[in-house]
């Protein structure tokens, strides 16, 4: 096991908020994107390093469908991004994993791409899972246009104007994205390659963040590329000032669910990492006037970001809308009151205010000293190793369970309904699913993800066999008899030593609600404007705000989060 | 690159699919992420770790489980196996030595009785991780040869030495012998009763790396045949679509 995160990074201990806070679900489902969110530290190297991005092959026709190879030059290395735009028949658009045709499809590889490698890669990465690549590619993506969003900014730009910022309000996006795949997926290059050969994508999800920006890139280009070729006297570019505002649309399903539960050393350090943050601000901020004001325009700036979010999704609207009443209670107590340490501020969110609230008020404070987090970003990556620590004595394995996984122990699994669903693959490209345990068929092929309760199974194996053995024995001894209990007893001995532990969700529970992991996880990547279609899947906004590949070399701040609308000009 | 006889994988790739297998084989009836890693180990430092599984299939497909244990002195255990293959046991052993070596200092195990031996490779490699020092000795009756795995000091991986020589000892025939210690001279004292000074391993520690460093450069080249069989058997854990279970996707 890597050292360093079984330890706590530095000594904030006053200031870090326990794990029984943290790592419930229900207020990991509450995060909102933060400075150092994959695509905003990602953003930063890119805009600060000055990498170069340019159309090295331009091959469309006059509806911008072709191919497009991106030439990109780090301080490093050089890469190659590769899209593949089509006509896409309507009737076979889809965001569901399921999909199997797209209007564009991407990779992003190493080197140079002459006319043999387009061709390879042109026979494989439009068939996505069913075509194969090499280990010199390290994402495979695709994305489905939003053809009336699309269509009507090529319109307006066609005629002349600039798009309807009513319609970019509401929709943001001209492409969602339905899947991003890397490390390692249909014969491309591992993670530890990745990480290791080309560090400029080296810190958790960079290369894919980076093949999202730049479909966001390519979305761009491709309206103004057809409004002019529709109307070459009549057209106009978008304004870059829109430009920003419209970001990369994203549907993010049950596949993303697993991940956490399966990387819970990795999930505690993005944690540990977040909550490190905080504690440095409340510990080492001092508010002065300058702080201050800027707390206030970034509350308000927050404010009119939830007012503009709309979505389909009443739960998400009441959420919005609760947390943008609350947090407009914390900006008039703020502004009556001269705070004098911002720990008043999030005390007076836990005491006053929802969860939504406490967690925006959180990452807004964590805007305020960019300069005094900056240098986590790091530590984000770790070695997962679940040793078993076979020498441990069983007695106190016993303890360890009681006192670390009590969350699980008190989860009562005689009651039908906290083991009510199972998680399982579709025999579609094995898409993870819901079924109900005790109405569908498959539970017998049920995925490992319902932790507490192989917790619960451990236990009681472990106190039957203490019984028979007695304490002192070791736990080599136990997973001898018991061999179905070695992973998760490995699992609890590693996540014993880490400072957050596991997410505290029974994940098999009747009213489990994914779309809380895909927040949680989302949240680290970057995503903000959820859009949940049901509790299994959301819709979502990356890159709005964001700065665009023409702003690389220009002194363009890290300050898009919590993007609003641009002011009509 | 991949051609028709074989489909270049990504370590990870492979890692997935032996999950799956493996899970589709126990489902959590064993540790079955460990078993996927050490099969990977195996096939990533050039070892056949596909072709151990797939030979030792019609065994792993019986899933009565026959062992026996016995401690005849401290830290000192003996496994009988009753012919099975070691694929499924090999880490639960494996650990009881380990565990013995961590508290007393020494720990070892004669698993008699099985087939599969390679996979105690894993296990070598754990006890690099823990800073102990390992070995693994056992001969091969049919092929007449005897087979040495040595974890060196400050050494990730072990050296494999193969002679072309018989060495009976307490594994018998078709057991093996997996020894640690904190104490390099007690494993050592081991590994010189059949490893005369000048034999020369089949492959080296840096092999091993050299090997591994190349799959994840240029990934895995698997047979076709095989990746196809480890599939079906991984398949089975597929559940069918239906319109409840498209539900159960959130439509």
């Amino acid at each position: 096991m890597s050292a360093r995160p079984l330890k706590a990074l530095e000594n904030l201990t006053d200031f870090m908020r326990p794990p029984t806070t943290v790592m419930d679900v229900s207020r990991l489902g509450c995060l909102y994107p933060y400075p150092l969110s994959f695509m905003r530290s990602l953003l930063r190297r890119v805009i600060t390093q000055n990498w170069k991005i340019t159309p090295a092959r331009v091959s469309l026709n006059d509806e911008g469908y072709g191919h497009v190879v991106y030439e990109i030059t780090t301080p490093r290395s050089t890469f190659s991004y590769v899209i593949f735009a089509k006509e896409l028949d309507a009737a076979n658009r889809s965001d569901r994993v399921i999909a199997e045709d797209w209007d564009m499809t991407v990779t992003l590889c190493e080197g140079l791409v002459d006319d043999k490698r387009l061709m390879e890669l042109q026979a494989n990465v439009p068939l996505q899972e069913k075509g194969r690549v090499d280990t010199g590619c390290f994402v495979l993506s695709r994305a489905n246009k939003s053809v009336r969003n699309f269509e009507a900014v090529v319109s307006s730009l066609a005629a002349g104007n600039q798009p309807d910022l009513d319609s970019m309000a509401k929709v943001g996006y001209l492409y969602r994205t339905t899947a991003v795949y890397g490390s390692g997926k249909f014969g491309m290059a591992d993670w530890d390659k990745v990480k290791t050969r080309w560090p400029d994508f080296g810190s958790p999800f960079d290369a894919e963040m980076f093949s999202c920006w730049m479909i966001r890139h390519f979305s761009l280009f491709q309206a103004d590329y057809v409004a002019a070729l529709r109307a070459p006297r009549t057209a106009v570019q978008m304004d870059e000032g829109i430009k920003r505002y419209v970001g990369i649309g994203n549907a993010t399903g049950l596949g993303m669910a697993p991940y956490l539960i399966n990387h819970p050393l990795l999930i505690n350090n993005w944690i540990e990492v977040r909550e490190t943050a905080l504690a440095r601000v409340l510990s080492r901020g001092v508010p002065d006037d300058t702080s201050r004001g800027h707390f206030v325009c970034l509350t308000l700036k927050a404010m009119q970001h939830l007012e503009e979010i709309t979505t389909d999704n009443e739960d998400q609207n009441r959420l919005n809308d609760n947390a943008r009443m609350d947090v407009g209670r914390a900006l008039t107590w703020f502004q009556d009151c001269e705070v004098s340490s911002w720990t008043e501020v999030t005390d007076y969110a836990s005491s006053q205010l929802g969860v939504e609230a406490q967690e925006l008020l959180n990452v807004l404070l964590l805007e305020l000293y960019p300069e005094m987090i900056a240098d986590l970003e790091d530590q984000l990556t770790v070695d997962e190793v679940y040793s078993l620590q076979t020498n441990m004595r069983v007695d106190d394995l016993k303890t360890l369970i009681e006192t670390h996984y009590d969350w699980a122990l008190d989860i009562d699994y005689s009651d039908p309904k906290t083991q009510g669903v199972f998680w399982y693959r579709s025999e579609e490209k094995m898409e993870p699913r819901l079924g109900k345990r005790f109405e569908e068929p498959g539970a017998s092929n049920e995925m490992l993800l319902g932790i507490g309760w192989y917790v619960r199974e451990g236990y009681n194996n472990l106190c039957k066999f203490i019984e028979e053995h007695g304490g002192s024995s070791t736990t080599a001894r136990f997973v001898y008899e018991y061999p179905a209990n070695r992973y998760i007893t490995r699992r609890m001995q590693t996540m014993v030593k880490t400072r957050y532990g596991e997410i505290r969700i029974n994940a098999i529970d009747l009213d489990v609600l994914p779309i809380q992991l895909l927040r949680c996880k989302l949240s680290f990547f970057g995503v903000g404007k959820f859009d949940p279609r049901s509790r299994m899947w959301v819709r979502n906004t990356m890159f709005q705000g964001a700065p665009l590949v023409s702003d690389i070399g220009s002194d363009i701040g890290d300050t898009w989060c919590f993007p609003i609308r641009p002011v009509a000009f | 690159m991949s051609d028709t006889e074989t489909l270049n994988l990504s370590l990870n790739e492979l890692r997935a699919l032996l999950r799956r297998t493996y899970e589709a084989l126990y489902h959590h009836g064993y540790d079955f992420l460990v078993m996927a890693r050490s099969c990977l180990w195996l096939e990533v430092h050039g070892l056949d770790g596909i072709g151990l599984i797939l030979r030792s299939l019609p065994d792993l497909e019986t899933p009565c489980r026959e062992i026996m244990l016995t401690e005849p002195s401290l830290g000192q255990f003996i496994l009988e196996g009753h012919g099975r293959c070691l694929i499924p046991f090999v880490n639960v052993s494996a650990d009881l030595a380990i565990a013995a070596a961590q508290d007393t200092g020494f720990g070892q195990i004669d698993i008699l009785n099985v087939f599969g031996r390679l996979n105690i490779f894993a296990a070598l490699k754990k006890s690099a991780r823990l800073n102990l020092h390992a070995a693994s000795i056992w001969y091969d009756a049919g092929e007449q040869r005897t087979h040495v795995l040595w974890l060196q000091p400050s050494k990730a991986l072990p050296d494999y030495y193969i002679l072309n020589e018989i060495h009976e000892g307490p594994w018998g025939e078709s057991g093996l012998r997996f020894v640690c210690s904190e104490v390099e001279k007690t494993v050592t004292n081991n590994v010189r009763a059949v490893l005369a000074d000048n034999i020369v391993p089949f492959k080296t520690a840096k092999d091993f790396t050299d090997v591994y460093e190349h799959a994840l450069e240029n990934g895995i080249a698997v047979n076709r045949k095989a990746y196809a069989k480890l599939n079906k058997i991984a398949d089975r854990l597929l559940v069918p679509s239906t319109d409840a279970s498209r539900q159960g996707a959130g439509e």
